[in-house]
């Protein structure tokens, strides 16, 4: 099995790759066309339509409406991706705050990005996880720029997506002692599901999940997620079976063939040299068919500015 | 504190432990005397050990268990460099009572050629700063802990008597499944039904606690801390702490919880580390 990107996969690849050969002759397609592309072709679910109709194939490109700003970070989207919520640095007083933009089409660009007025503090605020709905917002809150002094999760929502945000009230997780600890990096699986990263010590990190029984109960379960690497900061899909990142080697997938295995070792589904360098955490589309990401730009200096880029593979 | 049950254990554990009873149960066989002159060894290095923090108020806080909690031994740790096995060991909580400050195991190696080692395995329980250091040069200063107590997802309502308790607690330990990687052999590692430790501390919230152990053979690799709070409500809780060096993987309801990567390396400073000086044992013969 050829890679373009060369290297292996965990087994799960390998039966979906051998279908795709024999699609692939059965098909009269000629014998030296790559029939695998990307390895996250092989393994991530298969696509309706693409999410975002018209973009090409890993060329990053800003996104449309948001891709101006010069000093935003972490975004994140609704699942119908007409709602995009990310942090943006507007004055020293309050560092980082959460922004908002919405479209009527996802074939046009975001409208202008707001202030959420229920989630901002006077403390940096960035990481957001927005649920697939676009009803509930988590994110992280800090005294300091790095979100390292006295980090807590927030936790705002609304009733509908012409609402406001509600005034943002700490949410609390299954952990005791949980105060010692930082957390980064929250995702909504699903409705029920909130994976998050627990920073214990310089030395020990680990990607959690916390469950609730229902739509704004208390999280009360927690499981952690098989990774072999826990510090990157990892993007995962809501069946739990593939994990992406975005590191110095590009955007990069782990994956496992079911919730009782560990994952195997990332590769990079869309190279560092295509996609420049990446800043904080990405977000995908719930098809796994676009990345939504900051770069920090050619030169990778804060002074470059913090862009909002999308890249399909 | 329950005192009565770690004695009970590590009696039994301990008279098991002793190979080579003689005939005459009234007369200390050679392999009893050997053994504890063994268990002498081992008390002495942990007495020895001055203790202090600037963290840790209480002095009982910074006192080993008068007695180990569990004596266990492990032929089968041949691991090729010319470690023949674990000839006695013995596991030691730090602390005389609430949730361990510390647990520390000391393991008698034999070797195929040179004396035999003795190796000190320290985990720390408590995110407050501690140090250590023996006569031998032995030394652990941890800054912090890798225990992370969890509640329960799905528990029972905790029973009113420590017996009742004690019934719910070995219940919720087989819902544990907790394996290690031998190089690439994943081995299953199996609950010992009695908790090494039983404890309580009101101050911290803490009405009843157990600390249990997963063990290849006899040999314990994973510990499990099992708590039952009363701050609001009274709940369960659960911390898993490795006892070994290999990777380890935990599941919990068939839910992953514990995935667990060697140890770089063996920091002083570190929440779990280990070291080793050789020790001279008493002969086999010494003893008649």
């Amino acid at each position: 099995m050829k890679h373009v990107f060369g290297k292996r996969l965990a087994p799960a690849v390998l039966p979906v790759a051998a279908s795709a050969l024999l699609l692939a002759a059965a098909g009269g397609l000629r014998a030296q066309e790559p029939v695998v592309e990307s390895p996250a072709l092989a393994v991530r679910p298969p696509r309706q339509r693409p999410s975002v109709p018209g973009l090409p194939r890993l060329e990053p490109q800003p996104v449309p409406g948001v891709g101006e700003l010069r000093r935003a970070f972490s975004p994140c989207l609704s699942a119908d991706l007409k709602t995009i919520v990310f942090a943006n640095w507007f004055s020293r007083k309050t560092e980082y705050d959460l922004y908002i933009a919405t479209r009527e089409k996802i074939d046009v660009p975001f409208g202008p990005a707001e202030l959420i007025k229920g989630a901002a503090t006077p403390r940096t605020d960035a990481y957001p996880a927005l649920s697939a709905d676009g009803l509930e917002l988590v994110y992280l809150s800090a005294d300091d720029a790095h979100l390292e002094k006295t980090p807590k999760l927030l936790r705002s929502t609304r009733p509908d997506v012409n609402s406001p945000f509600s005034q943002a009230e700490e949410l609390p997780l299954p952990l005791i002692g949980a105060s010692r600890w930082r957390i980064s990096n929250p995702q909504f699986l699903d409705k029920r599901r909130l994976k998050f990263c627990l920073i214990q010590s310089a030395e020990t990190r680990s990607v959690r999940i916390a469950s609730r029984s229902k739509e704004h109960s208390p999280f009360k379960s927690l499981e952690l997620l098989p990774l072999e690497n826990h510090w990157p900061l990892w993007w995962v899909s809501a069946d739990g079976l593939r994990a992406y990142t975005g590191i110095d080697e590009g955007i990069c997938l782990a994956n496992r063939n079911s919730t009782a295995d560990e994952f195997g070792p990332m590769e990079a589904v869309v190279p560092a040299k295509v996609v420049g360098k990446i800043d904080g955490p990405i977000w995908l589309a719930p098809q796994e068919d676009v990345a939504f990401y900051c770069s920090p730009g050619e030169q990778g200096s804060p002074d470059a500015g913090r862009h909002l880029m999308m890249v399909g593979f | 504190m329950n005192h009565i049950l770690p004695l009970l254990l590590w009696t039994i554990v301990a008279t098991q432990a002793a190979p080579g009873r003689c005939d005459d149960e009234t007369k200390p066989s050679k392999g009893d005397k050997l053994a504890a002159q063994r268990l002498k060894i081992m008390r002495e290095a942990i007495d020895g050990f001055r203790i202090t923090s600037k963290e840790i108020d209480a002095d009982s806080s910074l006192k080993f268990s008068a007695r180990p909690l569990l004596r266990y031994n492990d032929q089968t740790r041949n691991s090729g460099s010319g470690i023949k096995g674990v000839l006695d060991a013995t596991v030691w909580r730090l602390g005389e009572s609430g949730r361990p400050k510390a647990i520390v195991t000391l393991e008698i190696y034999l070797v195929n050629q040179g004396n035999p080692l003795l190796t000190y395995e320290f985990v720390s329980l408590t995110p407050e700063k501690f140090e250590m250091q023996s006569l031998r040069g032995v030394r652990w200063m941890p800054h912090d802990t890798d225990l992370l107590m969890t509640e329960f997802d799905e528990a029972p309502q905790p029973g009113d008597s420590p017996r009742a308790r004690l019934v719910q607690m070995r219940e919720l330990a087989r819902r544990f499944a907790v394996q290690e990687m031998l190089g690439a052999e994943k081995i299953d590692l199996r609950l010992l039904s009695q908790p090494l430790d039983r404890y309580d501390d009101p101050a911290a919230g803490i009405l009843d606690g157990a600390l249990f152990v997963f063990a290849n053979g006899t040999n314990p690799e994973v510990g499990l801390l099992l708590e039952c709070s009363e701050k609001n409500e009274k709940k369960w809780s659960y911390g898993l702490f490795r006892l070994a060096a290999a990777k380890l993987l935990a599941q919990l309801d068939g839910k992953w919880i514990l995935q667990s990567t060697k140890p770089p390396g063996w920091p002083i400073d570190a929440p779990y580390t280990a070291t080793r000086h050789a020790v001279a044992l008493p002969e086999e013969d010494e003893g008649e």
